[in-house]
């Protein structure tokens, strides 16, 4: 059965190529939301697989995102990756005191980014 | 205070008498005001009384010739169909009653007949409508009583006839609905509409003799007759009498003023409205009937609320008048207004206060008179005795005779006097031969001695004192005594203080020695020893001073001797001491020039010395740093690493170093400690702040941080794009891959813009480019500037407009363009379409004033300011100064959306400061932005 991704990611660019690469080379369904807030709605509006985030955007970043995804019964469940442009140590350092399911670098192969999110959730490829 | 007898005699008598007199005068010219005011007030209620009778009286003939008519009317005696016999009725009746002006007969039918007085007397109006005539018209014609004559008039105006049918109008209706009458304000236009006149009418319904509703019959008085007739009610000249209604309208007055407006109307219908040509009695043109207007008005708040007879009185143009308000009562609530000028009650009155006045003076003057010649009898003897008690105090051998005198007192108290006199004369040869002897006795003192009186003056020298004061005994001002006899302040040229001068200071009570006193002798000084003692009366009063000197000469000379000896010692310890001070100060200096903190260290942690405290954040008390060991003063681990460092230099006999940080008001400090082994119980520590370098490691951080993100971010674009292109799963999808390829260049246009923008940063904030300033026209650069954003604007519809300021600048002109060329440009990323944006330029004095064009500046312009002002959104006031910072939009969507790159501004900010010149922003949200920047001008 067809995994069902959501992206947020305030770079529209980026969501595009997010998108385009899992759909095209995962093959699986995704959505797409252009702030913290969307990101938020549109993971209560409908069941998803696995939560693609970023982590600096304005008014609501990813950390706050991640936050209020995992307050809220209906979405703790739901697997989180990274998606980020922050490599220094200090950041690294963050991420992993927060309980996320793994974390993507940017710029990633589009190609192959499809099996980095399958590797990280165990999911059969 | 002090007064002569005489005064004290006249004085009091003279203001009993004035005042007396006064008070008389004043109750007497009270009583008689208040006389006046009771007497006024009564003839005045009189008068209002008398006044509404006679008007009662004036106005009950109208009613009654109205009801007389109404009751003929429905008895049949007169017959509403025959207007010919009602017509010659009315006449008869005009002609009976001349107060009346007019009477009227309307109709149901709708018949109307008008009969009214005329100028010549038995001359008549007649307007006439016979409903049984065919025609049905208003006929106007004039009667003439002496010869019976009947001349037809023009109609008023063709095609205008207020009365077409009497029971459409106004007034119809409202008599109809008034069984008992009514009085009622018409316009009449029977002389013709350019002659309105206001008419008071009585309206009386009456009934046909078969019992329903017959018509209106009505009387009227014109409103300048009922003048006419107050002016009768009014005593005689200068006062008068006016109605007025509770609304403040005017209805007539016996100034011969008319009440109302007789211009006449563009419009017919307004011919005879009413309201319009009233005139309000604030308005009328009699100052007098203003005045009191107001007063009334002012008393009473509104007309309406008076409501029973009132007395009152005020001033106009310097005269007192009375005013008696009189409300009628019954049907019409008018106010009778009657104003007498108080004068008419005065004249009597005011030759009776002159006469007063007068008696007054004359007793006046007569009770002085007596006053002063009763004061001089009693006062001359006392005044006698009193001149020769002055000449016996002065010291008179002669006293003058005293001046018998015939009152019994005085006269004994002359002889008691003139007794006195003859044995103070005795007692004073007395005294004078006991004084001899002293001074033969003082003169024999082997001492210099000399005795001052109270007022400083010397009284006595003997012998010795004489050749030491050479000037001897002499009469000479207290202030003077130094000068006089030649007293100086010991080893100078000064004279000495007359105020510290024992026999001065003796003078004040006090018991005084001084040795400073030279005497100059006139061919040398002496040096004097002075003893001085007070000698006081049997009241502690100080009589005299005795002073008691002598030469010193000899002792000065040893004890001079003595100092000099003593001054060279000192001298001598004040050079060594100098020179230790000159070495420690030298030390100090050198420690003060260290920046860190020095610290002499027992083994135990108890601290020797410390230098330059000021230099750490230092923990603990600062008050009792040697008191506690600086392991107590340390936060706990930083103190036991602290010890073992300490304890390792002992052993070791090398240097230790610590880092450390820790938190002071909530602010955290970095520190770095050295531990230096000096002897086996003792080390240096050298402790430096080096919170400054930890700072400088964070903002590095950060920045890389940053800038990692925004050039990852634009790679990651452009990375995606390229490689779902290159691995060609859009190669059946044409479109989508030409977006791919958009993505990407556009991306990597972002990514060089955001390149160039770090290098031209980073070589504008390292210094490594130095600008070359040189002389450049402000107009032009502005040109260039606006030349280069022209394609983007015109994208944009926004429009430039620009006021270039002809100054020349000292600046790099391609730095000053790409300037100019970022706030354009942001200026237009936030402008909507079809708003403006201005570029000004003008010379200020200082860098954030500018210089006002018409007033001259205090000092010649030194800056040229630049502003770029835009009607965008406008930026909140706490991001006003962060924004010239590096990637600090105030969205940060923003430089995605309009392409920024985040470090435009902070680009500009270092090339203004570069120049020597500042650079800030103003706004309002929702309003725009101005951004102002100044440039130096080139000094001609």
């Amino acid at each position: 059965m067809s995994k069902r991704i959501l992206v947020i990611d305030d770079e529209l660019d980026i969501r595009e190529v997010v998108c385009l690469s899992l759909e095209e080379f995962g093959g699986w369904q995704t959505d797409s939301a252009g702030s913290g807030q969307e990101g938020l709605d549109k993971a209560l509006a409908a069941p998803w697989d696995a939560i693609l985030l970023d982590i600096s955007m304005p008014v609501m970043d990813g950390f706050a995102v991640y936050e209020r995804l995992q307050v809220d019964r209906r979405t703790q469940t739901i697997p989180v990756i990274l998606l980020t442009a922050k490599v220094l140590t200090s950041d690294r350092d963050r991420f992993c005191t927060l309980g996320v399911a793994g974390v993507i670098t940017k710029p990633f192969n589009p190609v192959t980014v499809w099996q980095q999110v399958a590797q990280i959730l165990d999911w059969a490829t | 205070m002090k007064f002569s007898l005489r005064n004290l005699l006249i004085v009091p008598f003279l203001l009993q008498v004035i005042g007396i007199t006064g008070l008389v005068g004043y109750l007497s010219y009270r009583s008689g005001q208040r006389a006046v005011q009771d007497i006024a007030r009564q003839m005045m209620t009189i008068t209002g009384q008398r006044a509404r009778e006679n008007l009662n009286a004036y106005l009950q003939t109208s009613r009654l010739v109205a009801q007389t008519n109404a009751y003929l009317l429905e008895t049949g005696a007169l017959s509403s169909t025959d207007l010919a016999t009602l017509e010659s009725h009315l006449v008869e009746q005009l002609q009976l009653f001349p107060e009346l002006t007019g009477m009227v007969f309307a109709n149901e039918a709708g018949a109307f007949l008008n009969v009214a007085r005329q100028a010549p007397p038995g001359s008549f109006s007649v307007r006439q409508r016979n409903v049984t005539v065919v025609d049905n018209r208003l006929y106007r014609y004039q009667l003439d009583i002496a010869d019976q004559s009947k001349t037809l008039l023009p109609p008023i105006r063709q095609g205008y006839d207020p009365h077409h049918n009497p029971p459409d109008n106004p007034w119809y209706a409202a008599a109809q609905a008034s069984p008992e009458g009514l009085w009622r304000l018409v316009v009449s236009l029977e002389r013709g509409d350019d002659q309105p006149r206001l008419v008071m009418v009585r309206f009386v319904p009456f009934q046909t003799p078969e019992g329903d509703f017959g018509g209106v019959f009505s009387t009227g008085i014109l409103l300048t007759q009922l003048g006419e007739f107050l002016r009768h009610l009014i005593p005689s000249g200068g006062g008068q009498i006016f109605l007025i209604e509770p609304d403040g309208h005017l209805v007539a007055t016996s100034t011969g003023e008319l009440p109302f407006d007789q211009q006449p109307r563009s419009d017919s219908a307004q011919h005879v409205v009413l309201q319009s040509r009233r005139l309000a009695v604030g308005q009328s043109r009699n100052p007098l009937t203003r005045t009191v207007a107001a007063s009334l008005i002012a008393d009473y708040g509104s007309l309406e609320n008076v409501r029973s007879p009132r007395f009152s009185h005020l001033r106009f143009d310097q005269k007192q008048y009375f005013v008696q308000t009189t409300p009628l009562q019954g049907e019409l609530n008018w106010l009778l207004v009657t104003v007498v000028p108080a004068s008419e009650f005065m004249a009597d009155i005011d030759a009776n206060t002159s006469r007063t006045a007068l008696l007054c003076a004359l007793a006046l003057i007569g009770s002085i008179s007596l006053g002063i010649w009763t004061a001089e009898y009693i006062a001359k003897p006392i005044l006698s005795l009193q001149r020769a008690t002055q000449a016996l105090t002065n010291g008179l051998a002669i006293v003058p005779p005293t001046q018998p005198s015939t009152i019994q007192e005085v006269e004994a108290l002359r002889q008691g006097f003139d007794r006195m006199v003859g044995q103070l004369v005795s007692s004073f040869h007395a005294l004078r031969d006991r004084e001899n002897t002293l001074a033969t006795f003082l003169n024999g003192v082997p001492v210099a001695l000399s005795v001052h009186d109270q007022a400083g003056q010397m009284l006595f020298l003997n012998a010795k004192g004489k050749e030491l004061l050479v000037n001897g005994v002499t009469t000479t001002d207290s202030g003077q005594l130094s000068e006089t006899y030649q007293l100086y302040q010991a080893g100078s040229d000064r004279l000495y203080p007359t105020a510290e001068l024992p026999m001065v200071r003796g003078l004040r009570g006090e018991t005084a020695y001084t040795d400073d006193i030279e005497v100059d002798t006139g061919d040398r000084r002496i040096p004097l020893e002075v003893h001085t003692i007070p000698v006081f009366n049997s009241l502690g009063q100080v009589l005299y001073s005795i002073n008691t000197f002598q030469d010193i000469t000899e002792r000065r000379q040893v004890e001079r001797f003595r100092v000099d000896y003593q001054r060279e010692l000192e001298h001598q310890v004040a050079q060594q001491m100098a020179s230790l001070a000159a070495s420690e100060a030298t030390q100090k200096a050198l420690i003060n020039a260290i920046p860190d903190l020095l610290m002499r260290l027992g083994r135990e942690g108890r601290p020797l010395a410390i230098y330059n405290p000021e230099a750490v954040n230092w923990l603990g008390d600062r008050s009792q740093l040697y008191e506690k060991s600086m392991y107590e003063n340390l936060p706990g681990p930083i103190a036991q690493e602290r010890q073992r460092c300490v304890e390792l230099a002992l052993e070791t006999g090398s240097i230790q170093r610590q880092e450390y940080e820790f938190v002071v008001g909530g602010e955290t400090f970095y520190e770095e400690a050295r531990i230096i082994p000096v002897t086996q119980d003792e080390v240096l520590v050298v402790v430096r702040d080096i919170s400054d370098r930890y700072r400088i490691d964070r903002l590095k951080d950060e920045f890389i941080s940053i800038i990692s993100h925004e050039l990852r971010t634009p790679l990651t674009a452009i990375r995606g794009a390229l490689g779902i292109l290159e691995s060609g799963v859009l190669h059946n999808r044409p479109q989508k891959a030409q977006q791919m390829l958009s993505m990407a260049l556009n991306n990597t246009e972002r990514l060089i813009r955001l390149v160039n923008d770090i290098l031209d940063l980073e070589r504008l904030t390292s210094g490594r480019i130095e600008l070359n300033l040189e002389p450049c026209h402000l107009d032009e650069l502005m040109a260039l500037a606006v030349n280069g954003v022209e394609a983007i604007a015109l994208e944009a519809n926004v429009t430039i407009q620009v006021t270039p300021a002809a100054a020349t600048v000292l600046a790099a002109p391609d730095a000053v363009v790409q300037t100019l060329t970022n706030l354009l440009g942001n200026a237009i990323k936030f402008s909507e379409a079809g708003s403006k944006i201005w570029l000004t330029a003008a010379l200020a004095s200082n860098a954030k004033a500018i210089a006002a064009p018409d007033t001259a500046p205090e000092t010649e312009p030194a800056w040229a300011r630049v502003a770029v002002k835009d009607q965008g959104r406008g930026i909140p006031a706490d991001r006003l100064e962060m924004i010239f910072e590096r990637f600090q939009q105030v969205d940060v969507s923003d430089s995605r959306q309009r392409g920024g790159t985040g470090l435009g501004l902070a680009i500009c900010k270092q090339i203004v400061e570069q120049h020597g010149g500042e650079i800030w922003a103003e706004s309002q949200v929702g309003y725009g932005s101005t951004f102002f920047f100044t440039l130096p001008l080139k000094i001609s």
